[in-house]
């Protein structure tokens, strides 16, 4: 099956899509967005070669199977590494991408279908900020003109009535009135973003996707703004799907977490479990990665600083390439110590990323030659610079290295692969992690869980 | 006891704009001591940016140092120029009273600079080996007392001779990616700067800037804009070569997190000056300044679940000369401020506890009597004892 995320149990029965939204509605008033096994590839051109030669484009999975909910009146924080796809994701959930598979209901409706038959009446009830103010205020308008335009796009209330509307806004997001005939160009960053804010408010929506409002604020301005956004929360009952790579603002804000890895959710939870309790090896390392004032950046890391692109993302679970507890083979062919597990591991994910060129590696015996004047060689540089010990422990897992270290020697990379692809092989490499239900509202994706 | 591998006097930097003058460095005193992380924190232009490029002699027009002094400690050189020179106290060089010729190798051996976007350390057709090689050739040429300056090194990078790299320095490239642990150096060594991501290009940054064996490495937001597995990895990459090499590294961030797990001490830096500077710990859990405070009330804290933020009302003060204010520079946000804020300027002082924990703060306690921080003057002698007054 597959990996499928569905927060609360009501629903759980009521995952397929093709019953009628409005029966959903009366399932569940309470759930504002429903999202369903959403997919989103981006399909890049890679012009006349592929075309001559017939290839198909590669596609960009951003968003690759995510299925949540998003509560009336809740904050549901979105977290992850650049290139998760937690902007492709706000802006499919908006509406302003066609999803490549999959549903997003609003209010009970769907979402893509609306946008063609409806599109002038869901943007009212959805409205997205953008890190980036200044991208969507345009900059030959006055701040008057920037916030009244969607009011007289949709005809909100009589003509004379908006520029009150519009005070009323601005002063509610704490700007003055006496501000309303500058240009965006006159304001600070803080000020830009307050302006996107009252925008965003003006249609009185229900929903307020908000990606990385701070990220690009001094931190006493993001103070004022993550205030802000919590004030006009509770007074407008709105929903707020919040993205920010950063926890500490993430816990700050939002009631349940999702924590997203190359296009996928691996771990969501309520944010006291996600920060007290984390499941997930990659929120681990999210969590002990984030430095604060209290608590310094200590403890787990991950394997391998690149993050894979979600071009061509991992197969099975796709942290297994950065994985510090990648789980070791199930075979029973072969044991490792964990250190060795790691280090064995690291040298087949090389080896399979044509990391390890035998050419390359005569080089560095030459260069570590002339240094150590000590005789090495291509097998005894490779276990050393992956940290593999002279011998493994197991005599089996050795002799099998050996041959793979043999082969490599020989320049022959693809026997070496072929050496070690059955024993050495993670049950991570080959299996997508289900998700796991482990407690009320927490589901995490990982193979270890269901072990535990 | 903490030796001083740079002592900064009082300095001034200031950018002469159409908009008026930019006091951006405002008269800030502090020492750098040796194997220590000295850890600048502000928001955005309080002139964190300037203070590490001014201590790198990289100010240009419409720039300048106005003022002050920086001592940096070079037994060799100072014995070579004569206790009479004016430009030398005791092992102290003044970078400010050399020549440019002398004062650039000296900034450019000595002191090593990373920055937040390391794209633009690197020539996008070279490939990232021969760059590093650069460096570490040019280090070796200016060893063996070959003229050769920042301006060659940029005629033979374009000129594209890269024959230029000697093989030694070559593999010295190679062992310095291998130092800062990008994997496959030999590979990698041979690749484009495009084909790096952000955060293996920050390593490859930090290896070239490591080519020199710099005494001090300055870095300039090296963590901004990286994911924080990533930011980490350098953290950590930072601290490991302080450790192993002994060499001083001057942080210049936004993030107090950051400041928190690498600094030994901590500049507070806002509209150009320093409004606190102490031991990390100390002016973390016992903020003497009210800025320091508001800026640490402003930070939700990822570790506890009912925190409640406190943001400082208003915004970043203007360093634009004729809009500063006469008083303390904080004194339109500061809620503890009173008239005699707006009329005099602190300066900083020591908190009456801890000698090293230094507050501007007309408001603040501090110890009585004497400032024991040793500030600016115009005779030297003053550097290696405390007892100064004031400036200004
Ligand atoms: N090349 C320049 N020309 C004019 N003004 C400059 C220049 N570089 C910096 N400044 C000004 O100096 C002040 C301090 O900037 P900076 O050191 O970059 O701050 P920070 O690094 O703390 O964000 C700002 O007001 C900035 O606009
Ligand atoms: S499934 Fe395996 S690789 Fe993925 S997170 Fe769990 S242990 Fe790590
Ligand atoms: S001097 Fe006055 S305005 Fe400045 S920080 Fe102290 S109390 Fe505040
Ligand atoms: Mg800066």
């Amino acid at each position: 099956m597959e990996v499928q995320v569905l927060m609360s149990e009501s629903t759980n029965s009521s995952r397929s899509t093709d019953i009628p939204s409005t029966t959903i509605e009366e399932i569940d008033l309470d759930t504002l967005v429903r999202v369903d096994n959403l997919c989103k590839y981006y399909e890049d051109d890679r012009g006349l070669i592929d075309w001559a030669l017939s290839r198909d484009p590669e596609k960009v999975r951003a968003v690759d199977g995510v299925s949540f909910e998003i509560k009336r009146g809740e904050t549901l924080g979105v977290v992850g590494e650049s290139g998760c796809g937690k902007s492709t994701l706000a802006r499919t959930i908006m509406g302003l991408h066609q999803p490549t598979e999959g549903t997003v209901l609003f209010a009970g409706k769907n979402v893509a279908e609306q946008v063609k038959s409806d599109r002038k009446r869901f943007a009212r009830r959805a409205q997205i900020v953008f890190q980036d103010p200044s991208s969507c205020l345009d900059p030959r308008l006055t701040l008057r003109e920037i916030v009244r335009e969607p009011l007289d796009i949709h005809k909100v209330g009589p003509k004379p009535h908006r520029n009150e509307r519009v005070e009323e806004l601005i002063e509610r997001v704490g700007l003055a009135t006496d501000q309303l005939d500058r240009y965006p160009s006159e304001l600070s960053g803080g000020q830009r973003q307050r302006i996107g804010i009252a925008r965003a408010l003006a249609l009185d929506p229900e929903l307020l996707l908000l990606d990385e409002p701070t990220s690009a604020l001094d931190v006493s301005v993001q103070a004022q703004i993550l205030n802000l956004l919590q004030e006009i929360q509770e007074e407008y009952n709105l929903s707020y799907l919040f993205i920010s790579h950063d926890l500490s603002v993430i816990r700050y804000l939002s009631d349940r977490v999702m924590v997203m890895y190359l296009g996928k959710i691996v771990e969501i939870a309520p944010s006291e479990v996600i920060f007290e309790e984390p499941a997930h090896p990659y929120t681990e390392i999210l969590l002990s990665s984030t430095p604060s004032k209290k608590a310094n950046i200590d403890g787990k890391q991950v394997r391998n600083a690149d993050i894979p692109s979600p071009r061509n993302p991992p197969r099975g679970c796709r942290f297994h390439t950065r994985c510090p507890v990648v789980v070791p083979p199930d075979n029973h062919n072969v044991e490792f110590e964990q250190d060795e597990w790691l280090a064995v591991f690291d040298y087949k994910l090389r080896l399979r990323s044509g990391r390890l060129d035998t050419n390359k590696l005569t080089e560095l015996v030459e260069l570590q030659d002339n240094k150590t004047e000590n005789q090495t060689n291509i097998k005894e540089v490779v276990r050393e610079t992956c940290g593999i010990p002279q011998t493994l422990s197991d005599s089996t897992a050795e002799e099998v290295l050996d041959d793979s270290l043999s082969a490599l020697a020989d320049g022959d990379t693809e026997t070496a692969l072929e050496c070690i692809a059955v024993d050495f092989e993670s049950p991570c490499e080959k299996q997508n992690p289900p998700v796991m239900h482990i407690s009320e509202g927490h589901h995490s994706a990982c193979l270890r869980t269901e072990n535990e | 006891m903490t030796k001083p591998i740079i002592k900064v006097r009082n300095l001034k930097t200031r950018f002469f704009t159409e908009m008026g003058q930019v006091n951006a460095v405002d008269g800030i005193s502090f020492d750098i001591n040796q194997g220590e992380v000295l850890s600048v924190v502000g928001e955005s232009g309080s002139g964190k940016s300037v203070t590490g490029l001014s201590l790198m002699d990289l100010i240009d027009s419409p720039g300048q140092i106005t003022d002050g002094e920086i001592w940096f400690h070079h037994p060799d050189l100072a014995a070579e120029r004569g206790a009479a020179d004016d430009a030398v106290d005791g092992e102290f060089v003044n970078l400010r009273s050399l020549h440019q010729k002398a004062r650039r190798s000296l900034c450019g051996t000595e002191l090593g600079m990373i920055f937040q976007d390391p794209g633009s350390a690197f020539h996008p057709a070279l490939t990232v080996g021969e760059q590093i090689g650069e460096a570490v050739e040019s280090r070796r040429r200016i060893a063996r007392g070959e003229d050769y300056d920042v301006k060659e090194m940029l005629l033979d990078l374009c000129s594209l001779r890269s024959s230029f790299v000697s093989d030694e320095s070559y593999d010295e490239a190679i062992g310095l990616l291998e130092q800062v642990d990008i994997p496959d150096p030999i590979d990698r060594a041979d690749e484009y700067p495009h084909e790096f991501s952000g955060g293996m290009l920050q390593r490859a940054m930090v290896a070239q800037a490591l080519a020199s064996d710099p005494a001090v490495l300055i870095a300039d937001e090296p963590t901004t804009g990286l994911d924080v597995t990533i930011q980490a990895g350098i953290i950590d990459l930072l601290r490991e070569l302080q450790a192993d090499t002994g060499m001083s590294i001057f942080l210049i961030t936004h993030n107090i997190g950051v400041v928190s797990s690498i600094a030994d001490r901590v500049a507070i830096m806002y509209g150009g000056k320093f409004l606190e500077l102490g031991p990390t710990d100390r002016v973390f859990e016992k903020p003497a300044n009210p800025y320091t405070e508001g800026l640490l009330n402003c930070l939700p804290d990822p570790t506890d679940a009912t925190n409640i933020i406190e943001p400082i009302h208003g915004n970043v003060p203007s360093l634009l000369d004729h809009e500063m204010p006469a008083g303390c520079s904080y004194a339109d946000r500061c809620p503890a401020v009173t008239e005699e804020c707006t009329e005099t300027n602190p300066s900083l002082q020591p908190t009456p506890e801890t000698a090293n924990h230094l507050v501007a703060c007309i408001h603040a306690e501090t110890a009585e009597s004497t400032t024991t921080f040793p500030v600016a003057t115009t005779t030297p002698s003053v550097l290696s004892d405390g007892g100064a007054s004031a400036d200004e």
